[in-house]
């Protein structure tokens, strides 16, 4: 081959410069452009902003003014009646005549079960946990996952927390609060003397702050934003009062206003939102546990904050590990490295039946309200999906007791709606869809369908053949769509199991690009079923992706939320899990049970009915560990 | 030769332009875009989808997929962008980290390296000897074995291997011999710098090993084939010739005469172990490039996906072309005139 | 083994002609014979040929229908009824193989110039696959996979049978025990002789379906490969000049993106589908054979005869591709076997990592992970099998390629 490099290649090589240098330029040509047209939008943003914030400045003035008188009555007439109503240690709930709601607590609430009053109670030793994964981002508001969360909790506080064995809420860094009547303004009157665990003083103007940067718009807590859409202002009243405002009624408003965590502004003041994304790493609240030191890959420590304005937390220090292999994590557990640790199904069903195990260590068995639940979502726009008889059918065609016992070795719930049935919101009444085969071909055949030649069964030239989606890397789950796969086939319907990855499942579901999906939802303590149910979320991609459309379902969606008073509203919740059950756009499968080993030093562990509240366990003097 | 060597730089430039287009049109039409984390629970349950929605569209801001106010931006000027920054050395931050690409990539990469470094001194260290062996034994039993064995290690699915060295090894019910993930232990903050370090050695033994066994057949052939080259020549003969012992011959001429290709074959070698580390970062859960690799890509991690999919094809490139140098500098008779 | 590096030089080294054609038959004799010598590549040969066997014949080794029975006074053959289209094919094609296998040996024994056994080898070898793709296709326009709703099992227990003659094995790669009393994870036991896994379904009876993936992963996709990376490379070599060093830098790209990144990519757009994975491994695994195939072409066209050649005439297309491409590709073959272990390889990495064969597929890498996965308890009656069947396969594909490759030219062995 001649190869030798001739004046071709030479006048090649020219070109091919000339047209690298070419593209280079343009490429900077136009970015330059772009940088600068970006600059003058921003500046033109800048001033239209400025203005706006005038307006509003005027607009309060204007307000203020007006109603100025009609808020210090207001305050007075409270403090008058709270002395007539007043409970043995100061505490006071109230329903006003007028509908609004008063609560005011001389001290914070003290946890169910109060391990100081126990009488081996002993500050001291040292809370080893796992994570099981390293939390990406440990700041507040923009934390990315549920390990970010964990280690909030001993923390960051809010004004209000939720008493875990009655659900009722509870000042806490506020000594009380007020809710209108008409549920749109809600006030909280902070107590004295609280301070950040820096020392530093926590005042209106950090809450107020708080509320500020969450509103951020750039501040990377967009999920957390939306909760917050209908909070229309937070406003410093006097120096330990703040009120926020609503624009519509809205029966969690107090969740989640009252539990906006509180950040320190001396620590987190940002100009622009970026500088607040990018503190990452810091993490400074009010709790009782702070921060000591976050060794990358290897662990959080916390350290008691020995200026907590409440009691003295018990631990000196609390360690989060991140040891992701669940195997690992056991045997770090067993040899005593970890106190806690959440074992897997068949680790926990083989431990808590040897009695060596249940002498060392504490065995927890729990179920959550919040735990979420799994479920099989069949698209309704799909013709084999349409009618209620074939989705009950099909309902009736998977064991999910068998299911329960076989793959999730009894760690899980029968679930008959969305609704978690430790609430008062589920209706016992309700009982799931027993599991017949026999009578559910029967209900197929009512349906009109028959099988064909080669042993579907085919209604109206329909052939009942369906993709199942689902997220891949759960093999538990897979083993259950295999199991559904093989109860479908028996009663002639075909199935195929489609696992896409979840960044990409979850943009099928949006685009309504699926047949029927397996995948589980998140839960809360008292569901709202608008976002997955009302067929208002059926459009703008919303999470109504079966498209389940029930006129009388909404109007009962759209009264609950209006309803403020908790018996009235529950009783429409029943009257609503009533119509989803009978429908079943959703075949409900089941609810996870929490399950936790815990090292047997460790005294006062039962659950709440929330769950396991790590910072109320104790360690009794003798046996303590860390010093 | 220098004619070679600048024709071959020259050509890097639109292999490099051509990369960044390919990558680049990966990326981009492969679905999904990540949410950051913030829309799944810890067992994989789905939150609200209208939290979802709105963390999407955030980040298709913060990956310049669409402007300041919200109109998306046409795909060659993401090209341009995305070219404009990777060359200026902005990497991005990284969607679920919240923090700069490099920053992640100076984290991980120590443990990567230090795996890869160990097994690559393992590997020469067996492979050479192996070679010589094999070659002065020229079709007796030791090379046909040793050649046979080498390519049955070769063969052996590394996840297997890993499973069952975790399995049997490293597992309480059988011999608890090895610990199982990471490569420290969990209370590593009370260690003296000798402990650390045994601690670390012992964390390593089992990754290592799964990454050395792998490579032993291509070096061993290797080597065997340069000494047999070499066997063959007049110099070997004048030396055998000057009454020089068989030994003497072999381990101070044929030796050092046949390390060369060894050596220059090692920059073609390097993006290969690159690549076979990530099973072993995840079976033995170590935190290295691999892994962060593979996670970023399944979750649609944009920024860091791009940058460790560009950095990694560089050095492919940069070691390809090393190769080859070495080759011609290292060979006069390889001609490419 | 000089001799025969001799007569492979001097096959291309003449003249094309017909009687060069007749060398390159006697070519192949004398690389089959050089490969059969050696006891280790017949050992690997077999163990492949096994698992084509297994492959081919596993709806009647492993299968939760009987061939025959009698229900409600009725004869029935599931088995057969409940075949799928991929079943019949699959079948069609596998008789073929074995009916040219036959004919090929039997064609040699007769007398013959070597012209002639070649001309009826090759007539032979043309009407079988035009019967196998007539046949073929008409299963697939014809013929709808059976869904049997009926259990078999539990119809046994109920004594509901008649007359029944089931497979060795009673068991499909899909069925699974009943759910009352827990079988996940069985350990071995006289119904199930390696266990069973987490679905309560018998692990030796995916395993046996388990050949088809493995065979269809390795072969279809290198397969594809082949196709690609010859076409490439030999419009390389053909068109040198810009067209070569534009190809060429295409082909530095590709095999500088890291192969598991595209792999990964290329799942997420398209889905875990087993004709998918062999698309997608075959599309990132060319590069190789290109490279090959090029370096060929370009040797070939500066070969004295070629020059000759064209000096006389002939246009330089009808030397390469009439004449040439056909023997210049034997040494292909080595890369395409390589390349066949490398990509079951690539199917079990994706396996391992959760984002290979959708289920219920039964394949090998799968199975490993699903017993051995580090993160969950390790079951090693379960790990062990698939995984040193994978190692197995794969050796063998490795062996047959060094074989090969020492059979064709052993200078090559040299130097990668």
């Amino acid at each position: 081959m001649d190869n030798r490099f001739t004046l071709k290649d030479f006048i090649f090589v020219i070109l091919f410069f000339v047209v690298i240098a070419s593209v280079v330029l343009a490429i900077y040509q136009y970015s330059y452009q772009e940088d600068r047209l970006n600059g003058l939008k921003v500046e033109l943003q800048r001033l239209n902003e400025a203005q706006k914030q005038q307006l509003t400045v005027l607009t309060d003035m204007r307000n203020m003014l007006r109603d100025g008188v009609r808020t210090t009555s207001g305050v007075e007439s409270t403090t008058q009646s709270n002395t007539t109503q007043a409970s043995a240690d100061g505490r006071i709930r109230r329903k006003n005549p007028d509908g609004s709601l008063y609560v005011y607590y001389p001290t914070p609430p003290k946890s169910p079960r109060d391990p100081r009053a126990a009488s081996d109670f002993s500050a001291g030793d040292w809370l080893v946990r796992n994570l099981g994964n390293e939390p990406k981002v440990i700041a507040p508001f923009i934390e990315k996952d549920y390990y970010g969360q964990i280690v909030h909790d001993p923390v960051l506080e809010s004004l209000i927390a939720q008493n875990p064995e009655t659900f009722e809420y509870e000042p806490l860094l506020a000594e009380s609060f007020r809710q209108s009547a008409d549920g749109l303004k809600f006030t909280f009157k902070l107590r004295n003397g609280l301070t950040f665990s820096d020392g530093h003083p926590l005042t209106v103007d950090d809450v107020v702050f708080s509320y500020n940067t969450v509103m951020t718009d750039g501040v990377d807590c967009a999920p957390l934003r939306g909760y917050y859409e209908h909070v229309k202002a937070c406003k410093k009243i006097d120096d330990r009062t703040v009120e926020f405002t609503m624009d519509e009624p809205y029966f969690q408003a107090m969740d989640f206003i009252g539990g906006l965590t509180i950040i320190p502004q001396h620590i987190y003041k940002f100009d622009k939102p970026e500088d607040f994304n990018r503190m990452g790493a810091i993490l400074i609240g009010s709790g009782p546990y702070m921060i000591e030191k976050w060794d990358r890959g290897q662990q959080i420590t916390l350290v008691r904050n020995e200026h907590y304005w409440g009691e003295r937390p018990t631990f000196d220090r609390v360690v989060m590990k991140f040891i992701q292999n669940p195997q690992t994590a056991f045997h770090a557990f067993e040899n005593e490295q970890i106190d806690a640790v959440s074992p897997d199904p068949e680790q926990f069903t083989k431990y808590s039946k040897d009695s060596d195990f249940t002498k060392k260590f504490t065995v927890r068995l729990f179920p959550r309200p919040n735990a979420g639940y799994a479920f099989l979502g069949y698209n309704l726009t799909k013709p084999m999906f349409k009618d209620k008889q074939t989705r009950q059918a099909l309902t009736m065609l998977i064991d999910r007791k068998a299911i329960i016992h076989t793959f999730l070795k009894d760690l899980a719930m029968e679930i008959t709606s969305p609704f978690s049935t430790l609430t008062p919101q589920n209706d016992p009444s309700i009982k799931p869809w027993p599991y017949d085969p026999e009578v559910a071909r029967k209900k197929l055949a009512d349906a009109g369908w028959k099988p064909g030649d080669d042993g579907v069964l085919t209604r109206d030239g329909v052939r009942f053949e369906f993709d199942l989606s689902m997220g891949t890397g759960n093999p538990v789950a897979e083993r259950v769509a295999n199991y559904i796969k093989e109860q479908f086939e028996k009663a002639g319907i075909r199935m195929r199991i489609t696992p896409w990855e979840f960044a990409v499942f979850t943009g099928r579901l949006d685009e309504r690009n699926f047949d029927a999906a397996f995948l589980s939802w998140s839960g809360s303590i008292e569901d709202d079923p608008y976002q997955i149910w009302h067929s208002d979320s059926i459009k703008d991609k919303g999470s109504n992706f079966v498209g389940f459309s029930n006129k009388e379902a909404d109007k009962i969606i759209e009264e609950a939320r209006r309803t403020l008073d908790s018996d009235k509203r529950m009783a429409l919740w029943h009257k609503w899990q009533a119509i989803i059950a009978d429908e079943q756009p959703y075949t409900f499968l089941q609810a996870p049970k929490d399950r936790q080993f815990i090292n047997g030093r460790f005294k006062n562990t039962e659950p709440y009915k929330t769950g396991l509240a790590p910072y109320d366990w104790y360690v009794p003097a003798a046996q303590q560990k860390y010093h | 030769m220098t004619t070679y060597i600048l024709k071959r730089l020259l050509l890097m430039i639109p292999t490099l332009l051509g990369m960044t287009l390919v990558l680049f049109a990966i990326v981009r039409f492969a679905p999904g875009l990540t949410t950051g984390g913030g829309a799944f629970g810890a067992g994989g349950e789905m939150k609200n989808q209208q939290a979802r929605l709105a963390a999407e569209k955030q980040m298709k801001k913060r990956l310049h997929l669409v402007d300041a106010e919200g109109h998306p931006i046409s795909l060659p000027m993401q090209y341009v962008y995305w070219l404009r920054d990777t060359f200026s050395g902005d990497f991005g931050e990284s969607i679920q980290y919240n923090a700069p690409v490099v920053q992640l990539v100076k984290e991980r990469l120590p443990a990567t390296i230090a795996l890869n470094a160990m097994s690559s001194i393992i590997i020469y260290l067996i492979a050479i000897p192996g070679g010589m062996l094999a070659s002065v034994k020229r079709g007796k039993a030791f090379d046909v074995l040793w050649g046979f064995f080498t390519l049955g290690l070769y063969s052996l699915p590394v996840i297997w291997v890993g499973d069952m060295m975790v399995g049997f090894l490293a597992n309480p019910r059988f011999l608890p011999w090895f610990p199982s993930d990471a490569l420290h232990s969990t209370n590593t903050e009370y260690l003296t710098f000798f402990q650390y370090m045994k601690d670390f050695l012992w964390h390593t033994v089992l990754p290592v090993m799964c990454l050395s066994y792998g490579g032993l057949a291509f070096l061993t052939k290797l080597k065997r084939a340069a000494m047999l080259d070499n066997l063959g020549l007049d110099y070997v003969r004048t030396a055998r010739a000057k009454g020089l012992g068989e030994v003497t011959v072999v381990t101070r001429h044929v030796f050092r005469n046949s390390l060369l290709p060894m050596i220059t074959i090692f920059a073609g070698f390097i993006p290969g172990l690159l690549g076979g580390s990530l099973v072993i970062e995840r079976i033995f859960s170590i935190k290295g490039m691999g892994d962060l690799m593979v996670t970023a890509t399944l979750a649609r991690d944009l920024p860091i996906v791009q940058a460790v999919a560009f950095v990694g094809s560089v050095i492919s490139l940069i070691c390809l072309l090393l190769a080859d140098i070495c080759y011609v500098l290292a060979d006069p008779r390889v001609s490419y005139d | 083994m000089t001799e025969l590096h001799n007569i492979a030089c001097s096959a291309t080294a003449e003249v094309p002609s017909l009687a060069a054609e007749s060398r390159a038959a006697a070519y192949w004799t004398v690389v089959g014979r050089a490969f059969r010598r050696s006891w280790i590549n017949r050992l690997a040969s077999g163990w492949i040929l096994l698992i084509i066997l297994i492959a081919i014949i596993v709806p009647f080794l492993a299968n939760g229908s009987p061939y025959t029975v009698v229900i409600d006074g009725q004869r029935e053959f599931p088995l057969f009824r409940n075949l799928t289209r991929a079943d019949w094919i699959i079948l069609v094609c596998g008789s073929a193989a074995a009916i040219y296998a036959i004919a090929h040996w039997r064609i040699g024994k007769r007398p013959g110039t070597n012209e002639e056994v070649r001309a009826t080898r090759v007539k032979w070898l043309l009407s079988l696959l035009l019967c196998a793709a007539l046949i073929s296709a008409g299963i697939w326009e014809l013929k709808h996979d059976y869904l049997d709703v009926r259990d078999y099992h539990a119809l046994a227990k109920q004594g509901k049978l008649q007359d029944a003659v089931f497979a060795p094995l009673r068991w499909g790669f899909a069925d699974q025990e009943p759910l009352d009393v827990d079988h996940t994870f069985d350990f071995p036991t006289h119904d199930h002789v390696l266990g069973t896994d987490g679905n309560g379904r018998d692990a030796l009876a995916r395993l046996l379906w388990g050949a088809r993936i493995v065979l269809g992963i390795g072969l279809i996709s290198e397969v594809i490969a082949l196709v690609i990376g010859v076409m490439y490379g030999a419009i390389m070599g053909y068109f040198v000049g810009t067209a070569d060093i534009l190809g060429m830098r295409f082909v530095e790209i590709v095999e500088a993106i890291p192969t598991l990144f595209l792999l990964i990519t290329f799942v997420a757009i398209y889905g875990r589908n087993i004709y998918m994975l062999m698309v997608i491994i075959g599309l990132t695994s060319w590069t190789g054979i290109a490279r090959f195939v090029r370096a060929e072409f370009l040797r070939i066209r500066a070969l004295d005869y070629v020059t000759a050649a064209r000096a006389a005439g002939l246009p330089l297309s009808s030397i390469l591709f009439r004449h040439m491409l056909p023997n210049g590709l034997t040494p292909v073959i080595v890369t395409f076997t390589f390349g066949v272990a490398a990509a079951v390889t690539s199917e079990s990495i994706l396996s391992f990592l959760g984002i290979g064969v959708e289920p219920p597929t039964p394949s090998w890498g799968s199975m490993l992970n699903e017993a051995g996965n580090p993160a969950e308890t390790f079951r090693w009656w379960l790990a062990i099998a698939p995984g040193f069947l994978i190692f197995l396969t794969v050796f063998a594909y490795n062996i047959i390629g060094e074989g090969l490759r020492d059979a064709i030219d052993p200078r090559l062995n040299k130097v990668q």
